[in-house]
């Protein structure tokens, strides 16, 4: 049952995800009845209703799970996809479903990049959370950061391990941060400094990075995320607390 | 070096490669149709830096050697070598990932790229893309999208004529909104739909290049004048416009774009749309605009700094 927005709510966070996701569920249960919603492209034409005015965005009329909602009101966005998949829209003739999701994801880009207010992670022309950034863009920038990378080697866009330095007494180390906390346990000092640098450098309040350590002090950069990882609890609750 | 990449039968790579190749400049032409015989491969250490190296017909190219690249790619899956085969199927997950590897490094690169894929990507959304030619100081069409019939129904009231069209850069023939559309007016509820108020007026294209541009004016039979009878012929702009195209060819971060633009019967000037990856060789060919010749100087002089 999609949650109801309670009679004295004044805003409305929303949690934009794929409907297999239980985690997204979850979060929006997480927050207090009423002050969240799920927005699927799969229950899209059943939560979602109303017209945007291209010049005067703030005036546009939407309704979310029936609720009419003022634009001004939505305080804050979760998104957890890049992008919509034709799949999603199972209720699209099948030949119309690449159509459809083409015009939805240039609809949610729009729509997202206006909306004013707290957003994980603000969207970018690639991706409705974050820049979604390919390995070899995001590697030029960390190292330019003086942000030690793990050597890669990667052929027709597969890593092929062979740039790795040694295979063993490796150590790994996965660190999220939000806003200004690092969620959970505090992690080394030199990895807090290049979690909070990079957040910086790419702009997004989430991020979630592992590191590769091959002797004591020493960690590589290995792996950068910047759609939320919602299915830990412990996120979920750095989420909420993030918009309260 | 100048890098191309895109298909030897595409008119816009196949005129400039004519005219950069006359004018002798160093150039290594990447055939998209050579797709499934490519491979690129990248390293990273803190050693030894970022190398990519690029191998196609028993030629091997050091990327790092390339200072500006013009690319027009096309969809692979639309090659004979793909009939039959589904996008899991190896050749597929191949090219797919040279395609994605290439596109990785020459964004990250510090080549100038015509055009990178984020100032690109700005156009797969024409609602956002209007959000900035707006902010660049131009007029932008009455826009509205919904998927709620009502307020389609109240806008098309307020707007008086109006046309329909794709809110993505998929392809869509521009329709006008008549009284037979309204009875399927109920089928936004499935998916949001943009209507546009129609503007009377003239139709430009301006291309920009750098700082240089060049504008078409347009008369045509039909409302999208690429589906019609034709006629472009080359015309300088007004000061203020020109400058206006310029400066929203420098916030989108393009080095080379196709503006469009309409002139009204009291002289206002609205921008449609910016595509930048514009098929400029339609317009070269049908107004005699020097646009392949300015490309070519342009990547020309791009090489030598």
């Amino acid at each position: 049952m999609p949650a109801t927005r309670a009679s004295n709510a004044s805003a409305l966070i929303l949690v934009i995800s794929n409907i297999a996701n239980e985690a997204a569920a979850s979060l929006v249960d997480s927050f207090p009845l009423g002050a969240a919603s799920l927005i699927t492209a799969s229950a899209f034409h059943q939560s979602f209703k109303g017209g945007l005015d291209v010049s005067d965005f703030d005036s546009s009329q939407i309704k979310i799970n029936g609720a009419v909602v003022p634009i001004a009101e939505i305080s804050g966005v979760v998104t957890t996809i890049c992008s919509f998949i034709p799949p999603e829209f199972y209720y699209i003739q099948a030949a119309d479903r690449k159509y459809v999701c083409a015009e939805m994801n240039a609809f949610f880009t729009f729509f997202l990049s206006q909306l004013n207010c707290k957003k994980i992670n603000p969207p970018s022309v690639r991706s409705f959370s974050g820049p979604n950034l390919n390995k070899i863009e995001w590697i030029k920038i960390a190292s330019e950061a003086n942000i030690p990378v793990w050597p890669v080697n990667i052929a027709n866009s597969i890593d092929t391990g062979e740039g790795a330095i040694g295979k063993s007494k490796l150590k790994f180390h996965t660190c999220s941060v939000i806003g200004s906390n690092i969620i959970g346990r505090k992690p080394p000092g030199t990895l807090e400094h290049y979690m909070f640098d990079l957040q910086r450098i790419f702009d997004v309040p989430f991020l979630t990075c592992h590191f590769i350590s091959n002797r004591p002090g020493k960690y590589f950069l290995a792996e950068m995320i910047t759609r939320p990882d919602i299915i830990p609890a412990a996120n979920r609750g750095a989420i909420v607390n993030y918009f309260s | 070096m100048i890098l191309l990449w895109g298909l030897k039968a595409d008119a816009p790579i196949n005129m400039v490669r004519l005219e950069l190749e006359k004018a002798g400049a160093d150039v290594f032409f990447l055939d998209h149709r050579k797709i499934f015989h490519s491979d690129i491969e990248y390293t990273f250490s803190e050693k030894t830096g970022i190398n990519c190296i690029l191998k196609v017909d028993g030629i091997t190219l050091d990327l790092n050697l390339i200072n500006i690249a013009y690319i027009r790619p096309y969809s692979f899956l639309d090659y004979p070598e793909m009939d039959g085969k589904a996008m899991d199927d190896p050749m597929a997950i191949k090219a797919s990932g040279f395609e994605l590897q290439l596109m990785a490094w020459l964004n990250a690169s510090d080549a100038m790229v015509i055009n990178k894929a984020d100032p690109s990507a700005t156009n797969n959304s024409k609602p956002y893309q209007l959000s900035l030619i707006h902010k660049a100081g131009f007029k932008v069409p009455e826009t509205f999208i919904s998927n709620d019939a009502g307020q389609v129904k109240q806008f098309l009231a307020r707007v008086g004529n109006a046309v329909y069209k794709s809110i993505s850069s998929v392809r869509s023939i521009v329709h006008e909104v008549g009284s037979d559309h309204l009875q399927f007016i109920d089928d936004v509820q499935w998916c949001p739909t943009l209507f546009q108020k129609v503007v009377d007026g003239v139709n430009y294209r301006v291309h920009v290049i750098g700082d240089e541009l060049f504008a078409v004016k347009i008369t045509s039979d039909r409302l999208d004048y690429r589906y019609g009878h034709t006629i472009m012929v080359t015309e300088g702009l007004p000061v203020e416009i020109a400058q206006k195209c310029l400066r929203l060819n420098e916030i989108l971060g393009l080095h080379f774009s196709g503006i469009d633009l309409m002139r009204t019967a009291d002289d206002k000037w609205c921008c449609f749309e910016v595509n930048a990856s514009p098929g400029y060789s339609y317009f070269e060919l049908s107004s005699g605009a020097p646009i392949s010749i300015a490309l070519a100087k342009f990547m020309m002089a791009a090489d030598r700094s």
